[in-house]
């Protein structure tokens, strides 16, 4: 087997803050003991609800904050512990897609010239040849080649979400991060932009690490997904088998929640309603750090943290970090799209 | 507080050609276009559709709560049988504190940072009904129990920032039906919570009886699991209506058609394309003659562009606003 393109062994990320009436200092875990691997034209979905450190692991990966420990491996370089000298070269090959891309575009730039700045920084095409560049990329994009003299506000959300993404394809990336790219456009949007990442994977052989709080989302766009919860792996499995056989409760918290567009679907399924929230990353609880919200917890997972292991190791991989996953892993569980399906 | 039972066959709420205008810099925006629906004691009624589709300043409209200037608002819009656009200022909040209740999408800043949850749960009901401060507490903490506030006790004495997204959600829920309203308005209530959470509430949701609830979404899986009838919205006009089963699996308008299918589902096996409608919504301030979905739809014909097709009834209590559906149209997934 070929090495993977992103290798991500063992990170860490943590916060120093400030919190509470005292002041007293406090370390937010907001990445704790994560690996997994990103291979060439895959695309890894990352998925949780709030503060599970979703976004903080690309960033991370980015480069965008610091891993406090750990290997981020892009190739044989390790992005964690880059030198200042070795950082723009080897940042060139991962870019970055966000929520929202009026705060990510600078609205003082025409689109081209918000295009050409990567080509430039990184000395990509000679300067007669920028023109033609940006031309091109906003053909990838499917924009109109006269959108370059125009600035950003004047396009619809779902335009500028394009304009960004031509950015970063801007210095030919093996991996872009999709940091909730869809989250804040209108669902007919949505569908368009997610057939253009599609698209652009399949023309470019990009890989993504697309990251979001949407279970459909992830699902539609996925090669594999990694469920988080807390800053911790809970699951990490091929995209079918992570919504038709998933073996941690949270994943199937997570599935039972989304809503279906179906009545019949919703009107007749089994609902998993955890109780309570998320607790805070600063104070998390000891063991399993599910364990408070958990249906299944037992006195076990109080007092151990689960290891995150494979059950599937001749297939593809199926990771679980939960006591009780090797019982539960037969078991074929509910999914949404089945249950009363017409 | 009347004591007589409703008449079920009558109307709760009713609107009637509303139309709202905004003036701009770029012209009139038309951002609700002669609207009229019904909502029936006990029923839920979703409101879906797109960003600047008028879903939210129709209702906002109907209840007067939009400044005006700079929106002007026209049509009539009947409160079990009061007529809102007739009454002043005093009658118009008696009647809106009393029977009618919102619930927005941010919490945070619809509550009142420096006000114990306690005091603004009751505040209306002590206005309206003149309880007692003992009272009001003990009820505060009763409604924060029904709710599923864990604690409530504690939590009926602390301030918003004490409470969690989720709690604070479920507060504004006991706050909207501490005045056992015959309407409750809810706004994107859930937009801003995570999955699990948003769960929970719409569980509670739908646990609630006794009281008409108009949902304004733009999640159709949300949309699915909480509604009797929806009512589909595109640039200001209702385009589709009926109850929640024909017009999710039956749908009559390309648009709603094209809503459903843009939704990833579970059961794609494989990655396939989206079903995208190209293109996007027009430009409330110039709004075409025609039908405004006229530029993306794939039915289109020629007389599309040169009216506004009515709302028409095609199917039992199914109506859509075309000219050419006259058979349900599939749904791909």
């Amino acid at each position: 087997m070929s090495a993977p393109l992103l290798d991500v062994r063992n990170l860490r990320v943590h916060f120093a803050t400030r919190a509470g009436a005292r002041r007293s200092r406090q370390v937010v875990k907001a990445v704790e003991d994560l690996s997994f691997q990103v291979d060439r034209g895959e695309t890894l979905g990352l998925v949780g609800e709030s503060g599970c450190g979703k976004s903080t692991t690309g960033m991370a990966v980015q480069g965008l904050v610091r891993a406090t420990s750990g290997e981020i491996l892009l190739g044989d370089v390790d992005m964690a512990t880059l030198r200042p000298g070795q950082a723009r070269a080897a940042r060139r090959r991962t870019q970055m897609v966000f929520q929202d891309p009026t705060s990510s575009l600078n609205a003082r730039m025409t689109v081209g010239r918000i295009l050409e700045e990567p080509l430039v920084v990184h000395h990509l095409v000679a300067p007669r040849e920028r023109g033609a560049r940006v031309r091109q990329l906003l053909e990838a994009v499917g924009m109109p080649a006269a959108a370059a003299h125009r600035y950003p506000h004047e396009f619809s959300g779902g335009q500028r979400q394009r304009i960004a993404i031509a950015r970063a394809l801007a210095v030919e990336p093996e991996l872009i991060i999709c940091d909730e790219p869809t989250a804040a456009l209108d669902v007919s949007i949505r569908a368009q932009v997610l057939n253009l990442f599609r698209e652009l994977q399949e023309q470019q052989g990009l890989a993504y690490l697309f990251i979001s709080h949407d279970l459909s989302a992830i699902h539609h766009v996925s090669d594999r997904i990694m469920v988080m919860y807390l800053g911790r792996p809970m699951e990490l499995a091929d995209r079918e088998t992570l919504i038709r056989r998933s073996s941690h409760p949270y994943t199937n918290a997570l599935l039972s929640a989304v809503p279906v567009p179906d009545p019949d679907i919703e009107k007749t399924r089994q609902r998993v309603i955890l109780s309570g929230d998320v607790p805070s990353p600063v104070n998390p609880p000891s063991g399993c750090v599910f364990r408070t919200r958990c249906p299944l917890a037992r006195d076990r997972c109080v007092e151990e943290v689960p290891a995150w292991r494979n059950l599937d190791t001749d297939g593809p991989g199926h990771w679980v970090a939960c006591h009780f996953a090797e019982k539960r892993a037969g078991e074929d569980l509910q999914t949404p799209g089945d249950e009363g399906a017409s | 507080m009347t004591t007589d039972s409703p008449d079920p066959r009558r109307p709760v709420f009713e609107v009637d050609g509303l139309e709202v205008r905004f003036r701009t810099g770029e012209g009139v925006a038309r951002a609700v276009n002669g609207i009229s629906f019904s909502v029936h004691p006990g029923e839920r009624v979703a409101v879906v559709g797109e960003s600047g589709c008028g879903k939210s300043a129709s209702l906002l409209a109907a209840l007067r709560l939009l400044p005006s200037p700079p929106a002007q608002v026209a049509g009539r819009v009947l409160l079990d049988g009061t007529d809102l656009f007739a009454l002043n200022a005093r009658e118009l909040n008696d009647v809106l504190g009393r029977d009618v209740a919102m619930v927005f999408q941010d919490s945070l800043s619809s509550l009142n940072p420096v006000l114990r949850m306690g005091r603004q749960i009751t505040e209306g009901v002590r206005r309206h009904e003149g309880l007692s401060k003992k009272d009001a507490r003990a009820y505060a903490t009763e409604l924060l129990t029904r709710v599923g506030v864990p604690d409530p006790a504690q939590r009926v004495d602390q301030y918003p920032h004490q409470l969690s997204g989720g709690m604070r959600q479920r507060a504004m829920i006991a706050m909207a039906l501490a005045g056992k309203p015959k309407l409750l308005i809810a706004d994107e209530p859930t937009t801003a919570l995570d999955v699990t959470v948003q769960a929970q509430i719409l569980d509670l949701v739908r646990g609630l009886e006794d009281v008409a609830i108009v949902w304004v979404s733009h999640d159709l899986g949300v949309v699915a699991g909480l509604a009797d009838r929806v009512l589909v919205m595109y640039a200001g006009y209702i385009i589709e209506e009926g109850d929640v089963g024909s017009v999710f699996h039956r749908p009559r308008h390309p648009y709603t058609r094209g809503l459903l299918n843009s939704v990833p589902s579970f059961r794609d096996a494989d990655r396939s394309r989206l079903a995208a409608i190209p293109g996007l919504p027009p430009t409330l301030t110039d709004l075409p003659a025609g039908c405004p979905f006229y530029d993306r739809c794939e039915l289109r014909e020629p007389r599309c562009s040169a009216q506004m097709p009515p709302l028409t009834t095609v199917d039992g209590t199914q109506r859509a606003a075309c000219w050419v559906t006259a058979a349900p149209l599939e749904v791909a997934s």
